[in-house]
C-alpha cells in the first residue's frame, strides 16, 4: 500500500513523514525547501506501507519546479486499486481557509482521501474552533486532527489512513457552476468514441477527464501540453468553450472556475469554524522588532556576525590539530619508506585529500550547516528575504537570493544548492554566478593568510569590498542581459517556530552526505593528482603553458602550477605557492602589488572541482561551462584592472 | 494613483489599514502566483508593514502572513474598509 503525503509547503508533511517512516527526510520552515520528493517504507498501524512526502504545493497548477514534479507524480503514478493507494493531504489548520482550495481540486483526482488537519496547536492560538465532524461530513472524506510536531493525533491518522484504504473509498468532487458543467460536457461531446465518462481517463492519461477538460478550460500550461501531445483535435473546442465562457459571463474561464472553488472553500471554511478570539502572540512583537526598517537590518547583521564568529571560532579550533594528524601521518610514511616512493606519494595523496576534507571543510561546514538549518527551522530566514528583497531587486534578484550569497561565505557547495530555492531558471543562474564569486572559507584564508598577512589587514577589508562591489556589477550586469520575466517576490513569512534536534540534525546530516559524497572524492582525487604531478615533475610544463597568463598578469613563473592545483582546492594556491616558490616567506619573493594580483585572481577566477561537480547538477552543463567562462573573464579583468591602476598611480 | 473614487492600488495604503480585494490584474504571470499564495478578489487584506528600499509589502489575508513585491501588489485593486464599522 502506498499513502501520499501532499499539502501546501509548511503545513508539517515532513515532519509527519518523520514520524511515520523514521527520520530519513527533512522539514523546513521555508517555502519550497522540500524540492525533491521523499519516499520511506513504514509500518501503519501494524501494515506494511510506502509512505511518500512531495513538495509542497497550492494548487493543482505548477508554478514552479517542484509543484510540477508533485503534480506529475500525482496524475502519473496512481496504483494499481489492489495496491492500495491514500492521499493524505495535510493542511495548516491554522490557514484552513485557503487550505481547503487545494482539499477541493484533490478529490478531482478521484483517489481516496484522508484530510489530516495539522497544526491545530497553532489554530487554536488563532482562536480558530473547527468542527471536524460538520467539516468531515460536507468534504465526504475522513478529517484528522493532529499536531504533528508534538506528537498528537498521528496514531489516529495512520488508523483512519488505513481504515479507508481497505476496501477504497472515493468521493465525487463537488458539483461546478452550470456554466462550466455545460462547457465540459460541449467538449466532452465533441471528443465522441474517446469520452468515456467524467470519472474516468481519457486517451492514455491516468486521471479523470473531468479533471483534464477543467484544467484545459482554465488554460493550465501543464495539462495543455497534454493535449497537444495526446488529443491535438480537441484544442480547437476548448477554445470555443472558453470565449463562449467569457462571452456569456463577462470573465474568463480561469477566473470564474477559482473564483467559485474560491467561494465554495470560503464557505465550507464558514459553516465548520467559528472564529474566537486570537491570543496576543508574542510572536507578531518578535515580528515589530525582527523586521522593523532599523533594528531588522541592525539584528540582521548582528545576528550574522554571531553566527560567522561562532562558525570560524570552531573551525579555527579544529582545523590545525586535524591537519597536524595527517601531516605527522604523510612525515610517518615518508620516514619509513623514503619519500621517492611511489607508494608513498600515492598514500600521501588520498591522505591529504581526506585530511583536507576533516580538518578544513568539516570544521566549517558542519557548524555552519547546522546554523542554517536552525535559522531556516525557526523562521528567521523568511524574514530575512523580506528585508532583503528591496537591495536585492538593485542587482537583479529576490530577497531570497540572500541565502545562496550568504552561504557563499562558508563555501561554494551548499551554495550552489540553495540556489535550488528559487523558482526561475533564470534567478537559479544569476544567483549561483554571484555566490560562486562570493569568497568562501577557503579563499578567506588565502585572503588572510597573504594580503592580511604580508600587506595589511585594512588591504584583506579593501579586498573584499572590491569584492562585494563586483558581485553588485556582475549581477547588475547579467540582470540586464537577461531581463526579469517574473513578477518578483511572493512568499509566505510563516509562523516562528522551536526547532527541534532531532530534524536539525537530520537536516544537516542530509545536506552533510551530498558534500561527502560528491565533493570528497574530487578533492581527494585532486590531492593525488597534485602528489603525482609533483613526484613526475610535471610543474614547470605547466608553468610554461600558463606564463601567457601568468606573463600578463606580472606574476612570477612559478605560479602558474598553484593555479590549476587552486582549481582542485582554492586554499591550495596559497600552499603550493610556498612550495613552488620554495619558501613560506612570500615577501621575499612576490611584490606587494603581485600577492595582491595574486589573490585577487585567486579569489574570482573558476571555482573549485567540487563547486563545477555541484554547478553541473544544479544548473546544467551549459550554463557550467558559462560560468567558468565568466569567471576567468572576470578574474583576468579585475586583476588587469588593479594593474594596470597600480602602475599609473605608482 | 487613484482608480476612481474608491478603488486604489494595494500599494496605496498605509500601515495597519484592511482593505478588501476588488479586482486583480488579468495577467498570466500574475493570477496564479496570487492564487497560489492566497490572495482572491473578495478577502480582506491587511497591510503589516512595509520593507525599506523599495522592498516588498507584509500584508496579512486569511490569517497568513505573506510578503509582496511592489510590482505584484500594483496587480491589486482595493477597496479600503473603515475598520471602526
Amino acid at each position: 500500500m502506498r499513502v501520499i503525503l501532499v499539502g501546501q509547503p509548511n503545513s508539517g508533511k515532513s515532519t509527519i513523514f518523520n514520524w511515520l517512516g523514521g527520520y530519513k527526510s527533512i522539514t523546513a520552515n521555508f517555502p519550497g525547501t522540500t524540492v525533491n520528493f521523499t519516499a520511506a517504507k513504514a509500518r501503519l498501524d501494524g501494515w506494511s506501507v510506502e509512505v511518500v512526502d512531495l513538495p509542497g504545493i497550492y494548487s493543482l497548477t505548477a508554478t514552479d519546479a517542484a509543484a510540477a514534479a508533485a503534480l506529475h507524480y500525482l496524475l502519473d503514478n496512481p496504483t494499481s486499486s489492489s495496491a492500495g493507494e491514500v492521499l493524505v493531504n495535510v493542511v495548516d489548520a491554522s490557514r484552513l481557509s485557503q487550505a481547503l482550495e487545494l482539499t477541493l481540486q484533490l478529490l478531482e483526482l478521484g483517489r481516496p482521501l484522508v484530510v489530516c488537519l495539522n497544526m491545530m496547536d497553532e489554530a487554536r492560538r488563532r482562536g480558530l474552533h473547527i468542527d471536524m465532524s460538520k467539516l468531515s461530513t460536507e468534504l465526504g472524506v475522513p478529517v484528522v486532527a493532529t499536531t504533528a510536531s508534538k506528537g498528537q493525533g498521528l496514531h489516529d491518522l495512520a488508523r483512519q489512513t488505513r481504515r479507508f484504504a481497505q476496501p477504497p473509498r472515493i468521493m465525487p468532487p463537488p458539483p461546478l457552476l452550470p456554466p462550466i458543467q455545460q462547457a465540459l460536457e460541449n467538449i466532452a461531446a465533441s471528443l465522441d468514441g474517446e469520452f468515456h465518462g467524467f470519472d474516468k481517463p481519457i486517451a492514455e492519461m491516468k486521471f479523470p477527464t473531468r479533471l483534464f477538460l477543467l484544467k484545459l478550460l482554465e488554460n493550465d500550461q501543464t495539462f495543455r501540453e497534454m493535449a497537444r501531445q495526446r488529443l491535438p483535435r480537441m484544442l480547437p473546442e476548448i477554445l470555443r468553450q472558453r470565449q463562449t465562457i467569457e462571452k456569456n459571463l463577462g470573465k474568463p474561464a480561469e477566473h470564474v472556475i477559482s473564483t467559485e472553488r474560491r467561494q465554495r472553500s470560503k464557505n465550507l471554511f464558514q459553516s465548520s469554524t467559528k472564529i474566537g478570539k486570537a491570543e496576543a502572540s508574542w510572536r507578531d512583537r518578535l515580528d515589530d522588532v525582527l523586521m522593523h526598517p532599523l533594528w531588522g537590518y541592525a539584528l540582521l547583521v548582528f545576528i550574522l556576525y554571531v553566527f560567522f564568529n561562532v562558525i570560524f571560532k570552531i573551525g579555527a579550533r579544529l582545523e590545525p590539530p586535524v591537519l597536524g594528524f595527517f601531516e605527522t601521518g604523510t612525515i610517518y610514511l615518508q620516514n619509513q619508506f623514503g619519500e621517492n616512493n611511489f607508494g608513498v606519494t600515492l598514500a600521501s595523496g588520498i591522505l591529504q585529500g581526506l585530511g583536507a576534507g576533516i580538518g578544513i571543510v568539516l570544521p566549517y561546514l558542519v557548524p555552519f550547516l547546522l546554523g542554517m538549518a536552525f535559522l531556516e527551522d525557526t523562521g528567521y530566514l523568511p524574514r530575512v528575504a523580506f528585508l532583503m528583497d528591496g537591495l536585492m531587486q538593485r542587482i537583479g534578484l529576490h530577497g531570497t537570493s540572500v541565502f545562496p550569497a550568504i552561504l557563499g561565505y562558508g563555501c561554494s557547495v551548499p551554495a550552489v544548492m540553495a540556489t535550488r530555492i528559487l523558482r526561475s531558471p533564470r534567478d537559479r543562474f544569476i544567483a549561483a554566478v554571484l555566490a560562486v564569486i562570493v569568497p568562501c572559507s577557503a579563499r578567506t584564508t588565502v585572503v588572510l593568510g597573504l594580503v592580511a598577512f604580508y600587506l595589511s589587514p585594512n588591504a584583506a577589508l579593501a579586498i573584499y569590498a572590491l569584492n562585494i562591489l563586483v558581485i553588485a556589477l556582475c549581477g547588475k550586469v547579467l540582470s540586464k542581459i537577461w531581463p526579469e520575466i517574473t513578477p518578483g517576490l511572493v512568499m509566505e513569512i510563516p509562523p516562528y517556530r522551536l526547532p527541534s534536534l532531532k530534524l536539525l540534525v537530520a537536516k544537516t546530516w542530509w545536506r552533510l552526505k551530498e558534500f561527502i559524497v560528491i565533493a570528497w572524492p574530487l578533492l581527494i582525487a585532486g590531492s593525488l593528482a597534485l602528489s603525482l604531478a609533483e613526484a613526475w615533475a610535471l610543474d614547470d610544463k605547466i608553468n610554461l603553458a600558463l606564463r601567457p597568463l601568468t606573463g600578463m598578469l606580472g606574476l612570477p613563473f612559478a605560479v602558474g602550477t598553484t593555479l590549476i592545483f587552486g582549481v582542485m582546492r582554492k586554499e591550495l594556491s596559497m600552499l603550493m605557492l610556498m612550495q613552488a616558490l620554495g619558501t613560506t616567506q612570500i615577501a621575499t619573493m612576490m611584490t606587494p602589488i603581485q600577492i595582491v594580483i595574486f589573490t585577487l585572481f585567486v579569489v574570482f577566477y573558476i571555482p573549485c572541482l567540487a563547486t563545477i561537480t555541484v554547478l553541473w547538477k544544479e544548473i546544467g552543463k551549459q550554463k557550467t561551462i558559462l560560468v567558468i567562462g565568466l569567471t576567468l573573464g572576470l578574474a583576468g579583468g579585475v586583476s588587469l584592472l588593479v594593474r594596470g591602476l597600480h602602475a599609473i598611480i605608482f | 494613483m487613484k482608480i476612481d473614487n474608491k478603488l486604489h492600488l494595494l500599494t496605496d495604503l498605509k500601515k495597519s489599514m484592511t482593505a478588501e480585494i476588488k479586482k486583480i490584474a488579468d495577467d498570466h504571470s500574475v493570477w496564479p502566483l496570487l492564487q497560489e499564495i492566497g490572495l482572491h478578489p473578495g478577502d480582506h487584506v491587511e497591510l503589516v508593514r512595509q520593507a525599506p528600499f523599495g522592498g516588498p509589502l507584509h500584508v496579512r489575508c486569511n490569517g497568513q502572513n505573506i510578503a509582496l513585491s511592489r510590482n505584484l501588489a500594483r496587480k491589486i485593486l482595493v477597496e479600503t474598509i473603515n475598520k471602526l464599522g
